[in-house]
């Protein structure tokens, strides 16, 4: 009879601050890798549902680094990605920039905006901070309609590395898969780094972050200028991806779409954002398929089908934070410490 | 002997609140290996002093020089990184962060990486962070709270919540050290805990402190040195046996029979 | 010109009354419970529809006395079902369960009432009156009238019935007042219930002026700023922000839609809020939270 010791002993430091920390995560996340890597094969049509999953999970990222880490609830994340799509349009169409200089010019560019936006601040806290924020949302909006002309829409061309043109979205799927892994691995490293700590400092307690010699103005704007460049990225890719750009995908309602992705998946997990985003447009897309199906049975149903919809998601959304206000991410970590301890109870 | 440049000094204090003086004329100094009491009854003062030191306040006179360097008008966080660490009378931790982690904050301030390598976290960043993750679990090990270093500080006792604070404050490799109140709501066990890692602080580490407390029996053994505020006024000032018959000070504590001087 | 600014005035006053109401709904139940309503816009939506709907079947008045006892009874409901259970968890995750809850009750009034604009019936006398000899519509005027008296009736409400002086007791300190005696229970509950009454009053007046279409929810958004402008912690401060809101918009989102560019007048509200917050970071009337070390 073999022994199999009750958790995870650990011999070093390294091994103790490493993100996945037990052999059950490294399998999960390599099985999960892999599984990716081989979406082109499984996922069939809803390899589309991937890249927006992907590509919203990029900029809920930052907005988990903002929000979930730094505790500095913005409305207007959408509005950095609305940066970022246009500059990037912009750069490429009418400057021919290369996707690949285009993409972290972009980034840098939405990071400036965001230190800018992110000033503020130091003086505005809370819900004020979020109104501010919300008011940026609206100004961007209204600025990028003038912008184009008061059309609000511009087309992308496609993305283009070294000859080859990205045209199928299984190709751009793996672009996707690309940022969205480095991407996700940037934002659970700066966790666990200094910066995560300092911006954790600052959340829970910003005075006590001030004896501990840590300037306020500068980690609050530096989270603001991150968590605009993932937006910026995000917008990036998602402009390419559509290939027409509108400022009503990036309004206040994906702003707020935002905050409800990082909050379902959980706000002070590296994995939040990308569970949320998985979570939200699953869920969603779920419904737009399930619907036409009750309808084939339920015909009466018809006038219905639409706000059906709406008001599943909403009660799904309910129901999931009253039964786990942590959100996903603490779901799973409840699990897992069921499983580390199965078969005895603890 | 020959007199020491002190590390600390603060001259000639004033601090009012829309009308209320909390700090009236206060001047201390504080040398180098020496621990610095202050007491006083409640609303004496104290904490507005320490947050005039370490910059929360600012004074409407006076100024607070710190290593030879008038520091009055520098930022709390400007005077942190100089060396000026201190904990809170009402504790000030991060309670959504593990022990481990707050401790690892204190360190935060000496740590070189930029943001682009914490991203990367490969070489230079992560030999750092390892490094520095040795010098908070020296200091864990000092606190006697290895057992807990993985806990929520929101879950822990009040008393080991103190420890974490001092923990931290340790963390920053302080050249002085501010402690306000660190026995308050403590069980007679871990007060002496206490009294012992501030003695081997002052012995090993050389570290200077200023402390507040009102616990009579702890000031006089650990203090080498006292103050004495009373409505934002020093009124007295000297070595812990003097100032317990000094006339000022029974007089100020008269009424205050629960907390008097008569310890012992 | 002048005559200009006095029509935007005397308009914007009687908009900007609405908005007092409905973000006084909004400052009650932050003030009490510390939630954050972000379903606010669709609860003054719900009373909208609702009074229209029963309008077809009874008089007028009745319409609005079965609304006002609709939205009550569905202020309670939400507190006992969805928002009881999330007592003491973090705000956003509560933030965002108010934000679903949106989702179900727009959901609901889509497929029940359809997503078109709505009507009342001629209930008010038509054509237009003059005040100081600025021809302003009727329904701006009653509008006025009813959100002026509504304000007065809450402020007597909260001053002296000992639902409204518990509720006080409650938004000053959950802690003290609950060991003091004050169900916080039965706070919530009313807290929601006037929450929920204030916004479809407003969705009445509102619909009795504009009609009601969902373009309207995003009075839930203003609500919330009305709120930010004059100060998280003070309903006096919620109501001038509403007023304040409702005449800048109509002067200057009038003036500069009409004149320069179309579209700003939903955004100068939000404009005017940023600069004040930059000035004043807790609002007009807000007071700064200080902590003591
Ligand atoms: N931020 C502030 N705003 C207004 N008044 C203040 C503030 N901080 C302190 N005070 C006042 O200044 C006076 C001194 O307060 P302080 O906290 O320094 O006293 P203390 O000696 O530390 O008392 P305790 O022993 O109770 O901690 C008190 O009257 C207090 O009310
Ligand atoms: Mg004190």
């Amino acid at each position: 009879m073999s022994v199999r010791p009750a958790g995870d002993f650990k011999t070093s430091y390294v091994q103790d601050m490493a993100i996945l920390d037990t052999r059950l995560y490294r399998l999960g996340f390599a099985m999960l890798v892999a599984g990716l890597l081989l979406a082109p094969w499984w996922a069939g049509r809803f390899i589309f549902l991937l890249n927006t999953i992907g590509i919203y999970a990029v900029g809920a990222c930052g907005l988990g680094l903002l929000t979930g880490f730094t505790g500095q609830i913005s409305l207007g994340h959408a509005a950095f990605m609305a940066i970022g799509a246009y500059s990037s349009a912009f750069l490429s169409q009418a400057l021919r920039f290369p996707f690949l200089i285009a993409l972290p010019v972009t980034s840098l560019i939405t990071f400036l905006f965001g230190v800018v936006v992110g000033l503020p601040s130091l003086r505005i806290k809370g819900l004020y901070l979020a109104i501010a924020t919300l008011a940026f949302q609206f100004l961007t909006e209204y600025a990028l309609i003038h912008a184009t002309g008061g059309i609000g829409s511009t087309t992308v061309p496609p993305i283009v590395i070294g000859g080859w043109t990205v045209r199928t979205d299984r190709q751009f799927y793996y672009i996707v898969l690309v940022v969205w892994l480095a991407a996700g691995a940037f934002a659970a490293n700066l966790v666990r780094s200094r910066i995560g700590l300092a911006f954790m400092a600052v959340r829970d307690r910003d005075y006590a972050a001030q004896v501990l010699g840590l300037d306020l103005l500068y980690y609050k704007a530096l989270a603001f200028g991150i968590a605009a460049g993932y937006a910026g990225i995000a917008g990036s890719l998602w402009a390419h991806y559509n290939r027409l750009i509108t400022t009503e995908q990036f309004n206040i309602g994906a702003s707020i779409d935002y905050v409800a992705m990082i909050v379902i998946g959980g706000l002070t997990s590296a994995w939040g954002p990308h569970l949320g985003s998985a979570f939200v447009w699953s869920l969603s897309q779920g419904l737009q398929i399930f619907t036409p199906a009750v309808l084939a049975v339920f015909p009466a149903f018809g006038k219905i089908a639409t706000p059906l919809r709406e008001i599943v998601f909403g009660v799904t959304l309910i129901a999931l934070l009253i039964w786990e206000p942590g959100g996903l991410a603490m779901l799973l970590r409840k699990l897992k410490r069921k499983l580390d301890l199965w078969p005895f109870a603890y | 002997m020959r007199p020491v440049e002190p590390v600390l000094s603060v001259d000639d204090l004033r601090l009012s609140f829309q009308g209320i003086q909390a700090i009236a004329g206060v001047s201390l100094t504080l040398a180098s290996r020496e621990i610095l009491g202050i007491i006083g009854p409640n609303g004496a003062g104290k904490t507005s002093v320490l947050n005039c030191i370490n910059g929360f306040y600012r004074p409407q006179r006076g100024r607070v020089v710190f290593g030879g360097r008038d520091i009055t008008r520098l930022p709390p966080h400007r005077r942190a990184a100089l060396g000026i660490a201190r904990t809170f009378q009402n504790i000030a931790l991060y309670p959504g962060m593990s022990v481990l982690n707050n401790i690892m904050t204190g360190r935060v301030i000496r740590m070189r990486s930029g943001v682009l390598a914490c991203g990367v976290y490969a070489g230079h960043a992560s030999r750092e962070h390892v490094a520095h993750r040795q010098v908070v679990e020296e200091i864990i090990d000092f606190l006697e709270i290895e057992d807990v270093r993985r806990h929520l500080v929101a879950d822990l006792p009040y008393g080991i919540q103190k420890k974490v604070e001092l923990g931290r404050a340790l963390a920053m490799d302080p050249q002085v050290l501010i402690l306000d109140e660190p026995m308050a709501g403590m069980s007679a066990d871990e007060k002496a805990d206490m009294a012992r890692y501030i003695l081997e602080l002052k012995d090993v580490r050389s570290l200077p402190m200023i402390l507040i407390e009102h616990d009579m029996g702890v000031v006089m053994d650990l203090c080498d040195r006292l103050i004495v505020m009373d409505y934002g006024k020093k009124i007295a000032e000297g070595p812990p046996g003097a100032i317990q018959r000094h006339p000022e000070v029974i007089r100020a504590y008269i009424g205050e029979a629960a907390e008097g001087p008569a310890a012992h | 010109m002048s005559e200009f600014l006095l029509s935007g005035l005397l308009n914007g006053l009687a908009v900007g009354s609405i908005y007092a109401l409905i973000a006084l709904g909004f400052a009650l139940l932050y003030k009490s419970t510390k939630i954050l309503n972000l379903a606010h816009g669709e609860l003054v939506l719900f009373g909208g529809y609702l009074a229209i709907a029963l309008t077809r079947a009874v008089p007028f008045p009745v319409a609005v006395v079965l609304t006002l006892l609709a939205a009550a009874v569905l202020g309670f409901t939400v507190e006992r079902v969805i928002m009881r259970p999330l007592f003491g968890q973090p705000l956003l995750s509560v933030i965002i369960v108010t934000l679903a809850l949106g989702y179900v009750v727009r959901g609901l009034m889509v497929g029940i009432w359809g997503g078109s604009t709505r009507n009342f019936p001629q209930v008010l006398p038509g054509g237009i009156v003059r005040v100081a000899g600025i021809p302003i519509q009727p329904a701006g005027v009653y509008s006025a009238v009813t959100a002026a008296c509504l304000l007065l009736g809450f402020w007597l409400f909260f001053r002296y019935s000992l639902v409204g002086i518990a509720m006080r007791a409650a938004a000053n300190d959950q802690l003290t007042a609950s060991t003091l005696g004050v169900s916080l229970r039965r706070v919530f509950a009313y807290a929601w219930a006037f929450a929920s009454i204030a916004g479809a009053v407003g969705g009445i007046l509102l619909g009795l002026w504009l009609g009601v279409n969902f373009a309207l929810g995003f009075v839930g958004l203003k609500a919330l700023a009305a709120v930010i402008l004059g100060g998280l912690d003070s309903i006096p401060g919620a109501i001038l922000g509403g007023v304040t809101i409702g005449i800048i918009e109509t002067i200057a989102g009038g003036y500069i839609d009409a004149n320069i560019i179309y579209g700003f007048k939903d955004i100068t509200a939000f404009v005017v809020i940023l600069l004040v917050l930059l000035v004043r970071p807790y609002g007009l009337f807000g007071t700064e939270h200080v902590e003591r070390l």
